[in-house]
């Protein structure tokens, strides 16, 4: 196994391609990172020791609604499962009103509102799609858009247990669980 | 240096024969001992020893920046936090930043941000928190390559390994990596940061001085400085290399 | 921000320019603007001196009160230096308790007239462990036009020859002149790829705040450096900076021997 610093040379342009965790000056590779040194297809790399998380198609991620249109809801996202860490910003994901629930919705706000924590899967890298189609798929904890008192699941329907105002969600088969 | 005086005195014979106060030589650096991923919440850690100096270093991020407005386009904030805790020097130290940490913090920050490829992680935020648990002379140095092992250990990218020590001019000769003594009774103390690179020093992240120097006093200073660092560089390695093969067998 | 977009524009044309081998106001790499150094213009203050290098002006005032010496040197006095950066200097500057860029600039000043020993503090000792004088040099910005930091080196440096000790305000004997013995300048260079421009104008700052600060006494000897903004130095252009802030300091105190 060859181990690499940050900043050690370990090839040069025109033997390999640079891959992940690598950098390129005047011709020459370095490690960017520190770990061990893969070489696969003239592509050379390095595999560190903690990765710092992309966001790729298929990940489960967290995040936050932080506004609702009408057929758009976008989402700041702030981790993806399955790796404990924050994620670089990101830009905003975005939940169309198509990709919400298999059946048909007509209004958006009726599935997600302001503030909610949704769970979802993303469906495309490329401007970060989201859809909370499946069941574990959704709002995992939501506040009453009334008094802002967290709201609990009452079978199909989230109750406010302050004002008892009734809201409607997309609900995940997780919400309330504490855990995603 | 201490914040209430900075006045030199001489009444303290530091240099014998060709030994210091402390028994070492001139170009001896002080007992170091570095640990990387020593803390669990944070992206990336390192404890880290050099002589009396005990610092404890995370990191934290790429992650979002908040307040918003503080984001950069076209590449992430780095913020360094240099504090020290009021327990780590003889005289209690009032909590929280005084003007000497906030210098400090700046140019360790700028040191760092010279070599971390921030232009990667644009409107992200990169922190580095640097607690000082024990002061002796050269906190700043020590502070500096726990960061530089924490970012590491988070899996930052950058340009090179950033390796900092201090060169101390005490009764006349030039001598590496000043304790508390020399620092307060030297003529002159110089903290250098260097870039390595490609296994060599490269170049110069940070430079300050105050005493009183010749140029070629200063020369002399350079070369211990860049031997020092080629040392710490290599203790740096070590415990950035323990820790990927522990994490590699925990992994399987 | 309306000032962001205009350094963008200037960043490029003081690239372009530097290509050439030319600054954007045709001065030399070497060369500082014009130095104005007006004494006692606050006669509140027991000394002080106004500066103009090129459009940025800085004054600084000496105040000195009667206080307790530091445990540690019960026979001398004290210097505390103080930077302020008040909004009305620069759009860039906020009002508020000084941020890192002030006290950097004042921390930097102090080094260079405390490690020359420019001031005699040991003549400032009015009852050993329990009277010293306390100097206050405040340094007060009023237009930032680039390199701020030698500006107020000057100023400080000006004032502190003016300075009287105000012994008899203070009923401990005849006034009599702070002494000063040493002249410390500091020479600040922008450092730009692999080139340096000494007494950097706010336009040409726009290529980044990247600042070696080398101040030195009149035996030449360096009493003070602080590299400032992220970006890296060869060794050897170090030295070559060394060389040049050396030589220009020599020039600029010879100036100051004429206040």
């Amino acid at each position: 196994m060859k181990f690499v610093m940050p900043g050690d040379k370990i090839g040069c342009k025109e033997e390999f391609l640079a891959g992940e965790g690598i950098y390129e000056e005047n011709g020459d590779l370095f490690a960017a990172v520190a770990g061990k040194v893969v070489v696969k297809d003239k592509v050379i790399s390095v595999e560190p020791i903690k990765i710092i998380p992309e966001i790729e198609k298929g990940d489960v991620v967290l995040g936050r609604i932080i506004d609702v249109r009408n057929s758009i809801a976008l989402v700041e996202l702030s981790r993806k499962k399955g790796l404990d860490r924050d994620l670089k910003n990101m830009g905003l994901a975005a939940l169309h009103i198509s990709n919400v629930q298999n059946e048909y919705l007509k209004d958006l706000s009726s599935a997600v509102r302001y503030m909610d924590i949704i769970k979802a899967r993303v469906i495309e890298k490329e401007g970060l799609k989201l859809s909370t189609q499946e069941d574990e798929m959704g709002v995992i904890k939501a506040i009453c858009s009334i008094c802002k008192h967290e709201m609990f699941r009452d079978g199909d329907v989230l109750k406010c247990p302050n004002c008892g105002n009734v809201e409607k969600r997309k609900l995940s088969s997780d919400y309330g669980k504490g855990e995603w | 240096m201490s914040e209430s005086n900075e006045e030199k005195k001489d009444e303290i014979q530091l240099i014998f024969g060709d030994k210091r106060l402390d028994g070492r030589r001139f170009d001896e650096l002080r007992n170091i001992k570095i640990e990387a991923g020593i803390l669990k919440r944070a992206d990336g850690s390192c404890y880290l020893e050099m002589g009396k100096n005990i610092v404890v270093a995370a990191v934290y991020g790429p992650r979002e920046v908040h307040p918003r407005h503080l984001q950069n386009p076209s590449k992430a904030v780095i913020r360094y936090r240099y504090n020290m805790a009021p327990f780590s020097v003889e005289e209690r130290k009032r909590p929280g930043p005084d003007r000497r940490s906030v210098e400090i913090s700046k140019v360790s920050r700028e040191a760092l941000e010279a070599v971390i490829m921030k232009e990667l992680f644009p409107r992200s935020g990169i922190d580095i928190f640097v607690e000082v648990l024990q002061a002796d002379a050269g906190s700043r140095t020590a502070c500096l390559n726990a960061a530089s092992v924490a970012l590491v250990d988070a899996g930052v990218p950058m340009k090179g390994m950033i390796t900092s020590v201090a060169v101390a001019k005490a009764d006349g000769v030039m001598v590496l990596d000043p304790m508390k003594e020399e620092d307060n009774y030297g003529e002159a103390d110089i903290p250098f940061a260097f870039l390595i690179r490609g296994g060599k020093i490269e170049s110069i992240a940070l430079l300050q001085m105050d005493g009183r120097v010749t140029k070629d006093e200063l020369r002399e200073a350079f070369k211990l400085a860049k031997k020092g660092a080629m040392e710490i560089y290599k203790l740096q390695k070590e415990a950035i290399m323990k820790k990927y093969i522990s994490e590699s067998v925990e992994n399987g | 921000m309306v000032e962001d977009i205009l350094v963008d524009i200037k960043k490029d044309y003081v690239l372009s320019k530097l290509r050439e081998g030319e600054r954007i106001d045709g001065r030399k790499f070497d060369e500082f603007r014009k130095i104005e150094i007006q004494t006692n213009v606050i006669s509140k203050a027991e000394g002080s001196a106004l500066v103009k290098l090129g459009n940025t002006q800085v004054i600084v005032g000496i105040k000195m009160q009667i206080g307790e010496p530091f445990p540690d040197t019960p026979d001398k006095g004290i210097i505390i230096t103080n930077a302020e950066l008040v909004p009305l200097a620069s759009p860039t500057f906020e009002p508020g308790p000084p941020d890192e860029f002030s006290i950097e600039l004042a921390r930097v000043v102090d080094r260079g007239i405390r490690e020359s020993e420019a001031v005699d503090l040991n003549k400032l000792c009015i009852e050993e462990g329990e009277k010293v004088w306390l100097i206050f040099i405040d340094i007060h910005a009023l237009d930032d036009d680039g390199n701020l930091l030698d500006a107020s080196s000057l100023a400080a440096i000006s004032a502190l020859l003016m300075t009287t000790v105000p012994a008899e305000r203070f009923e401990v004997g005849d006034n009599y002149p702070l002494p000063v013995r040493n002249l410390p300048v500091s020479v600040t260079s922008l450092v730009i790829g692999d080139k340096f421009l000494v007494d950097p104008s706010k336009d040409e700052v726009s290529v980044g705040n990247t600042f070696l600060t080398i101040t030195t006494d009149q035996d030449d000897n360096i009493v003070a450096m602080q590299k400032s903004g992220s970006y890296l130095l060869k060794e050897d252009k170090f030295f070559e900076i060394l060389d040049v802030s050396l030589s220009k300091a020599r020039e600029i105190r010879e100036y100051l021997k004429n206040i």
